[in-house]
């Protein structure tokens, strides 16, 4: 189970590794996106208690903060699964069946894009390109790129996640 | 400083404005929807596109700075730039631009309270298509949704051109806002439990060049053709900030800012622009009336001015005599006092009441009333607020309240023992307040908006207000009271009344006309007033004898006279 935001905003490790990330950037608030990026690798996801807390570090306005947070794919701000099941939409994955894919996907596990299982153990997202155009259909399960998928093929990888 | 042939014509680009900026400067107009004066520039909604020759693609000009070019390299010898507006490729883009503006727009000007004043259906009309290619189904956004106290926002309306956030990010400093999501999906949103609730939250509507901003106490109120607009000026503090008054069918709708830049600029405060919804919950008397036997009662004008000039007029020493003055009384309203005071009570009286409140470094002046300079200028004494108003009461046998609720929020108790040694009480304002209810004599009197007068602001800037509706007949400006007061005079015997000469009383009226007659605002006395600031930089050391000249006349001396 990862930690709560108030025992990740109050652990000494974790505070020295954002006043680490701001120094690095010639000015602070360039190393929004790091410090984005360093919760949601902590914790799963980007709350706004937190959104709050490097808006007051970077001394940016909270609303600020959550413009960039919903403007990048890549950042959640609500709790995700423990597995992040990305399908690729872009046209080349479309011809190659990444339509029917998402849709085998989707009744498989019973949820639509955007929405986490309710055991809390996989989110389904639509993404753009994962930059596997000559092996789609290509679907990212959080690290691991997986291409050439099919329906068959998901329902392998799928038992072996656990 | 660079030369551009725009249109065939020439126009001059300072090197720190845009081609948008000189455009406008030179009466060439180009639409635009982001740009606005006093925010930065972003170039969001690229409905400026121009075509530059030389230029790969077309450029928006509210972001194009034009650099001077070497001798050699100038275009024709001569020009640094050349620009297209009205091109066939312009022309094609503008259509575009405003195509996908209103690609997922609801088209709603039926229901829309921008309709009317809305920049889209301005342009679309000029600039746009008749008809939309696109042929699926619009997405759909949040829609009424609530942002703040006093501001609704419409999604599928907004064109995302990010001048409200601008606004609350530059202006304000309080950053309420932001877009969030991206593409199609963009739209603006406040974070998690906070709202838009500052102070000037509402000119996010007035900037919002679309339907996508609007604000509760105008929403649904009236369509904008049918409203009656009047200039006039804040009455909320002594900023004094210039507003357009849009009146129907004698009802205040709406109050807008008006660009003036050596006051206000762009914008005003919330709660001054408000104020045209506050005084509709006042209670008001349309009749002068009298106390007998303990009840305020109605009378006819006449007969109740000569029961009320009978009782003060030199029946008191000016020792017993307190008068409290308001900085809401315009300069023709003190002027006019000055006069009645001196035929009165045989010297001029008067304290103006100085209520003071909180300030912030954008608009909102401390002085909570707009005329304390006018009041300064004429020579009168100040007072600071609620806590001395006894003692400029105490003892004095009678008492005129002006144009102020001196006794708002004072137990009942405790205003019978203030006036305990107070004989007559006269209050005159335009609402009947609690303070007029405890009076002997009250006079109801025209509001702010319902006189012409002018207006001296924090900085000696002087304004005119104008009468933006009628008040009942009934309801008089001040001036109009002495007026008729003073003729009432002329008529009368009153003993003991030596000073009230025939001839005197003549050459009053004749300031008094002057004051209804002079438009300051086009006459000469805002340049000759500026000399006078100049000679003399503490405004404080200007007296009513440096504004003689132009017919305010000076202690003991009336203009009439010579």
């Amino acid at each position: 189970m990862s930690k709560s935001v108030k025992e990740l905003l109050s652990d000494k490790e974790f505070i020295r590794k954002v006043e680490k990330l701001k120094k690095l950037y010639p000015e602070e608030r360039s190393s929004l996106l790091a410090l984005l990026h360093l919760c949601q690798n902590e914790i799963s996801y980007i709350p706004h208690e937190f959104q709050e807390f490097v808006a007051k570090e970077l001394n940016i306005s909270p609303a600020h903060i959550k413009g960039v947070v919903t403007f990048y794919e890549m950042f959640f701000d609500k709790p995700k699964g423990k597995y992040l099941i990305q399908v690729c939409r872009t046209l080349p994955c479309m011809l190659a069946g990444a339509e029917i894919l998402l849709e085998h996907i989707s009744t498989k596990l019973g949820i639509q894009p955007g929405q986490t299982t309710p055991d809390g153990k996989y989110t389904l997202v639509n993404v753009e390109c994962l930059a596997c155009c000559d092996k789609g259909p290509a679907i990212m399960i959080n690290d691991n790129l997986y291409t050439r998928v099919t329906p068959d093929e998901f329902d392998n990888i799928l038992k072996e996640l656990k | 400083m660079a030369l551009v042939l725009i249109d065939g014509k020439e126009i001059v680009v300072n090197p720190e404005e845009t081609l948008l900026q000189a455009a406008l400067r030179q009466n060439i107009y180009i639409p635009y929807y982001c740009y606005h004066p006093s925010l930065s520039i972003v170039g969001q909604c690229r409905m400026c596109l121009v075509k530059v020759e030389g230029a790969p693609k077309l450029l928006t000009a509210c972001t194009t700075y034009v650099p001077e070019l070497p001798k050699e390299k100038k275009i024709d010898g001569k020009y640094d730039m050349k620009i297209f507006t009205k091109s066939e490729e312009v022309k094609e883009a503008q259509r575009g631009v405003l195509e996908f503006l209103l690609l997922n727009h609801p088209l709603d000007c039926p229901i829309c309270d921008q309709a009317g004043e809305c920049q889209l259906q301005i342009y679309s009309y000029e600039y746009g298509n008749s008809r939309s290619e696109f042929r699926f189904e619009k997405l759909h956004a949040p829609k009424r949704v609530d942002l703040g106290e006093h501001i609704v926002y419409d999604a599928e309306r907004c064109i995302k051109c990010t001048r409200c956030i601008r606004f609350c990010n530059e202006v304000t400093k309080s950053g309420e806002l932001t877009l969030i999501k991206r593409g199609v999906h963009t739209y603006v949103d406040t974070f998690e439990g906070k709202s838009l609730n500052n102070p000037y939250s509402i000119c996010t509507a007035d900037i919002c060049p679309v339907g996508a901003l609007t604000y509760k106490e105008f929403r649904f109120k009236e369509r904008v053709w049918f409203l009656q607009a009047t200039n006039s000026v804040c009455p909320e503090c002594s900023r004094n900030c210039s507003i357009r008054v849009d009146t129907y069918k004698g009802e205040i709708m709406r109050i807008v800012p008006r660009f003036n830049p050596s006051v206000n600029g762009y914008f005003m405060c919330d709660y001054g622009r408000l104020v045209s919804e506050r005084i509709k919950n006042k209670e008001v008397r349309e009749i002068p009336s009298l106390r007998e036997k303990g009840i305020l009662e109605p009378r006819m004008e006449k007969g109740f001015y000569k029961i009320l000039l009978s009782k003060i007029t030199r029946k008191y020493e000016p020792k017993d005599v307190a008068v409290i003055l308001s900085g809401r009384m315009t300069n023709e309203e003190l002027e006019s006092f000055k006069v009645f005071s001196l035929i009165v009570f045989g010297e001029i009286l008067g304290d103006v009441l100085y209520i003071t409140g909180e300030k912030d470094d954008i608009l909102v002046k401390d002085e909570k009333r707009a005329n304390y300079c006018g009041a300064k200028f004429f020579d009168l004494k100040f007072t600071k607020a609620n806590e001395n108003i006894k003692n400029i009461i105490k003892g004095k046998k009678l008492v005129i309240s002006i144009r102020e609720d001196i006794f708002k929020g004072i137990k009942e108790e405790q205003v019978k023992e203030i006036l305990s040694s107070v004989e007559i009480f006269v209050v005159m304002d335009a609402f009947f307040t609690e303070t007029a209810k405890m009076s002997n004599f009250y006079i109801p009197l025209a509001s702010w908006f319902e006189m012409e007068g002018t207006t001296f602001n924090y900085d000696a800037h002087l304004q005119k207000i104008s009468k933006c509706v009628s008040p009942p007949k009934g309801r008089k400006p001040f001036y109009d009271v002495v007026s008729l007061m003073l003729n009432l005079l002329t008529e009368m015997e009153i003993k003991d009344f030596e000073t009230a000469k025939e001839k005197e009383i003549e050459s009053v009226k004749k300031v008094l006309d002057t004051f209804k007659e002079r438009d300051v605002m086009k006459g000469g006395f805002v340049p000759w007033f500026k000399e006078v600031k100049n000679a003399i930089p503490q405004l404080k050391n200007i007296s009513l004898k440096d504004l003689a000249p132009l017919g305010f006349s000076a202690k003991g001396k009336k203009d009439g006279d010579n």
